[in-house]
């Protein structure tokens, strides 16, 4: 595809759509020092505001993937185009996931400008877990179609995290750095958080996909 | 009468939407969940009241309330944590380690040298020790539980005092009174959270064991009020109230989100009162959200029945309906609530951002009071089978904080009415105010 | 004849856009068209008859009463909006009593006026079928049956045959000219067929102001005489269109058929014409002031 097409869509996605997930995101971002602090925090406290908070900028970003097409008009106008709809949704994504890395190092950054212990760990263990909760949100809306569903699934798996043990959680456990677990377990849960993130949302637009020339 | 007939009708019609709707069952099907997943549906093995047995090592241990142990305990603690500059807190109900800097240490030395008659350069020339690794991490799976549901951990050696403490005595002249305002203190320069604060100072230092008789009593206690199915119900709604205060806000915001900007007028234009349709709405969506709790806790109503069936007491059938409509109903009014009036006057999902926040500063606050922490949460904990006591004298705060959450459900009912009246009128173009808001750039919205 | 409809010197602002300016008009019992350009304010005078806006100046009542008293003037009217739609997975029969339970109907009532209405409108046999299932012109159906079901003295339908195919176009005109024996129907199009088909009177609305107000006939008088027609060759077409404004071309070969205003004075060729009421409409238009808009055939 020519360079000036997929620069067009950028220019419109970034003019027109994101800006309310990105103010949401932002918020999310200021408020977590207000609520953590983050001045000489250990590894472990430093771990809270990014698994247990900042996380939920994946659900902001990347679940609403879909809902600039929403209504139906604006689908069938926009799907009729000779430029793949699928390229179009690769492109917001690859978008959100830009940001939502962009705000988790920006984040650790300022952890670390803080005297607090936060590394690379900190940054994946954050960036896996909006990776997964984004996905999921993303499956559960081209699925059902539902916005308030949508949010929801994600949303109910974070808050379980909160009540229930990582040994009860099993591949879903997103506070893992938090509860201490040794650095070589957290690595190889947030890959594999990302890697069903990636999953979910690969299956997200095959659903809608299949939806659209069925 | 016939009003009154279309008005029923309404809300039948919109309890059917509801039940009807994905995002209501998923709900409901996550409050099973969490209800099986936290043990409370059914309870779990070791979560049967029982009486004490005498000649037990333990039975427990409780607040304190003698100062000349708690004020020593506290004291030699806090200046642990000053000599190693390392003071566990959880301020947000996340743990954290906090290291004060010079000028914060000095504060602390204050409080210190009024404690214990030493002065601050002593204190602060004493220098930095390890930090004592006193924080101990204990998974309960490991542990046997005794019959009244409580652990026992031994450690191996006797308790010794550290070397460190040797000259660390309180002040002569120092008043309990006077001891707590400056723990108060200490914990503000900590940042909050800590030990050393409010009833946490009480939960953590000079723990005295319940005795046997204590225990009894308090089980006699429990039996006479709760009836075994009272405590089993304050346990189910201490974890279903967690999920109650943002749970029932996607149900209503899906409902809402439903009248697309192509059925507005037709709605609109119709003669029902504005706050009519949103009444009937709002009792559905809270009526949809009762009926599982409803039929959980009948559920556990009759498992209780077999599980205390030798004891030869009569329980209360109704303990969990009563506690379901007093303890979860306002929490559940609040949450259903916001979703009916930000979407109402947003025409956008915004509320569960909003709920969520709240759902999260609120469950997090919590932390430290898991028993007992009514106060001002949308969701008042009670993390124990029983401690009847602690309910009884935290009752009318309870009271207090449900008809005042119950209150502002009224209050954003009411705003929601406004709202939905303004709208139908044209006013109030929420979308539009929004997009204002948000329009930094081309108005996409500007007709061209 | 009392008017159903009074509306004086209302006004309506969006922002710095008039949609309504000092607007006065008078919609007796009957049939009423209100014809304007897309943007012309006529949704915006049908949103504020039917409560959904609130005018900034003016007055305007419906069967004698305040559009203020909204909860009144609710009971008095039927509202079919531009782009009506209903809950996707609510049966036609749902819908309809629902929508009768929004408008205080008892339930005797539903039960006995949604059959006949679907009858009426042809959905009887789609009482069972969900609102996402219908096509266009069910939906359409549905609506008139939904704002028929108060029995109001007032229909407002704002743009109803727009996107029909011609069978559904006339079959609905048929169904709202039964409509109006006994009510008021205003009837926002621009579609100038609906207008010739069915109304007795009408308004001519352009960027928020009345251009007239009047009956059908009275609106062809204004046109008499200034209606022309004449065949063309290629050449002389130019010609014309530069002078003249074009209200209607028929190809034949070589030559066309060319329809046109000459008001006022007699053009060098072409022979008059009786006018039509898309003539008429044009020549309001043009007599207003108002530019014409591009020819999208060149």
């Amino acid at each position: 595809m020519e360079s000036f097409v997929w620069g067009g869509i950028l220019k419109a996605e970034v003019r027109f759509q994101l800006l309310p997930r990105l103010l949401f995101a932002v918020l999310l971002f200021l408020l977590a020092p207000l609520l953590f602090g983050c001045s000489a925090l250990d590894a472990q406290a430093a771990a809270a505001p990014l698994e247990c908070f900042l996380s939920l900028m994946g659900t902001v970003l990347l679940t609403p993937l879909f809902l600039p097409e929403g209504d139906e008009g604006i689908r069938q106008t926009v799907e009729a185009r000779a430029v793949s709809p699928v390229r179009v949704y690769l492109l917001r994504l690859a978008l959100g996931v830009v940001l939502l890395a962009a705000l988790v190092a920006g984040f650790v950054l300022l952890l670390r400008c803080s005297e607090s212990e936060a590394g690379l760990l900190h940054f994946l263990a954050a960036f896996g877990d909006g990776v997964f909760l984004g996905g999921l949100g993303l499956f559960v809306l081209a699925l059902s179609r539902n916005i308030a569903l949508s949010y929801m699934a994600p949303l109910a798996l974070f808050a379980l995290n909160f009540t229930l043990a990582d040994n009860k959680l099993g591949p879903f456990a997103l506070f893992t750095l938090y509860r201490g677990a040794e650095g070589g377990a957290v690595l190889l849960d947030k890959l594999v958080l990302i890697g069903l993130g990636l999953l979910l949302t690969a299956g997200a637009l095959g659903i809608r996909e299949v939806w659209r020339r069925h | 009468m016939g009003a009154r007939v279309i008005t029923m009708t309404l809300f039948f019609i919109e309890l059917k939407r509801v039940l009807r709707s994905i995002t209501f069952w998923m709900m409901a099907v996550l409050l099973v969940v969490v209800g099986i997943s936290q043990g409370v549906f059914p309870p779990e093995e070791g979560d049967t009241i029982k009486p004490p047995q005498p000649g037990l090592e333990s039975y427990g241990s409780k607040a304190g309330s003698d100062p000349d142990k708690i004020m020593p305990e506290a004291l030699d603690s806090l200046y642990l944590d000053f000599r190693a500059n390392s003071y566990v807190a959880y301020p947000m109900g996340f743990y954290k380690n906090v290291h004060l800097n010079e000028r914060e240490r000095e504060r602390m030395a204050w409080v210190l040298s009024e404690l214990t008659g030493v002065s601050e350069a002593e204190l602060l020339a004493a220098g930095e020790i390890e930090e004592q690794g006193r924080g101990v991490t204990i998974q309960t799976e490991d542990l046997e539980r005794n019959e009244d549901g409580s652990f026992v951990v031994q450690s191996d050696g006797s308790p010794e005092r550290p070397k460190v403490l040797e000259n660390v005595t309180l002040a002569e002249g120092v008043s309990y009174e006077a001891f707590l305002a400056l723990m108060q203190q200490a914990d503000r320069i900590i940042g909050g959270g800590s030990s050393y604060s409010g009833d946490y100072l009480l939960g953590s230092f000079g723990r005295e064991p319940v005795t046997y008789e204590e225990a009894l009593a308090d089980y006699e206690l429990m039996l006479e009020k709760d009836r075994y199915t009272g405590a089993h119900a304050r346990l189910f709604c201490d974890y279903m109230g967690i999920f109650l205060a943002v749970l029932p806000v996607f149900p209503a915001v899906a409902l809402m989100l439903a009248d697309k900007r192509d059925i507005r007028p037709v709605l609109y234009s119709r003669s029902v009162a504005a706050w009519k349709l949103l009444l009937c709405r709002w009792m559905a969506l809270v009526t949809a959200t009762l009926l599982p709790l409803l039929l959980m806790g009948g559920l556990l109503t009759g498992f209780h029945c077999m599980q205390y069936s030798g004891t030869g007491v009569a329980l209360d059938l109704l303990a969990y309906f009563k506690y379901i409509l007093g303890w979860l109903l306002p929490t559940i009014l609040v949450s259903s609530g916001m979703g009916i009036f930000l979407t109402a006057l947003t025409g956008t999902p915004a509320a569960i951002a909003l709920q969520g926040i709240w759902w999260f500063m609120d469950t997090m606050g919590n932390v430290g009071a898991l028993t007992g922490g009514y106060r001002v949460s949308l969701a008042p904990r009670h993390n124990a089978l029983g401690r009847t006591q602690v309910f009884l004298d935290g009752f009318g705060v309870l009271v207090q904080n449900r008809v005042g959450y119950t209150l502002l459900a009224l209050a954003l009912f009411g705003l929601a009415v406004w709202v939905l009246g303004q709208k139908r009128r044209g006013r109030l173009e929420g979308a539009r105010i929004a997009q204002r808001l948000l329009d930094l750039g081309p108005n996409r919205w500007r007709k061209h | 004849m009392s008017d159903a409809i009074v509306i004086e010197t209302v006004s309506k602002s969006f922002g710095r856009k008039k949609a309504l300016q000092g607007l006065s008009l008078r919609i007796p019992q009957g049939m009423f068209g209100l014809l304007g350009r897309n943007g012309a304010g006529k949704t915006t005078l049908m949103r504020t008859i039917a409560t959904l806006l609130a005018k900034e100046e003016g007055t305007l009542t419906v069967c004698g009463v305040p559009v203020e008293r909204a909860r009144e003037v609710r009971k008095l009217i039927g509202y079919l909006p531009q782009d009506f739609n209903m809950y996707p997975s609510m049966s036609v029969y749902d819908a309809m009593d629902y929508l009768g339970v929004l408008s205080g109907l008892d339930g005797l009532t539903r039960r006995l006026r949604i059959p006949l209405l679907l009858e009426q409108v042809n959905l009887a046999n789609q009482r069972r079928t969900k609102v996402h299932a219908l096509s266009g012109g069910m939906k359409r159906r549905l609506g008139i049956a939904q704002a028929l079901l108060h029995d109001p003295k007032v229909l407002i339908v704002d743009e109803p045959t727009a996107g029909l195919d011609p069978e559904e176009r006339v079959r609905f005109r048929n169904l709202l000219s039964e409509v109006a024996q006994d009510k008021t129907v205003l009837l926002s199009t621009h579609i100038v067929g609906d207008i010739e088909a069915a109304c007795q009177n009408i308004a001519i609305l352009d960027q928020g102001q009345l251009l007239y107000g009047g009956t059908v006939s009275g609106l062809l008088e204004r046109a008499q005489g200034a209606v022309y027609s004449a065949t063309v060759g290629q050449g002389e077409l130019e010609v014309l269109k530069d002078r003249y404004l074009v209200t209607g071309m028929l190809a034949q070969g070589v030559e066309c058929i060319v329809r046109f205003l000459s008001p006022g004075h007699t053009p060098e060729f072409g022979e008059p014409i009786a006018p039509c009421v898309e003539d008429a409409y044009l020549l309001c238009l043009h007599q207003s002031g108002v530019k014409p808009r591009a020819d999208f055939a060149e």
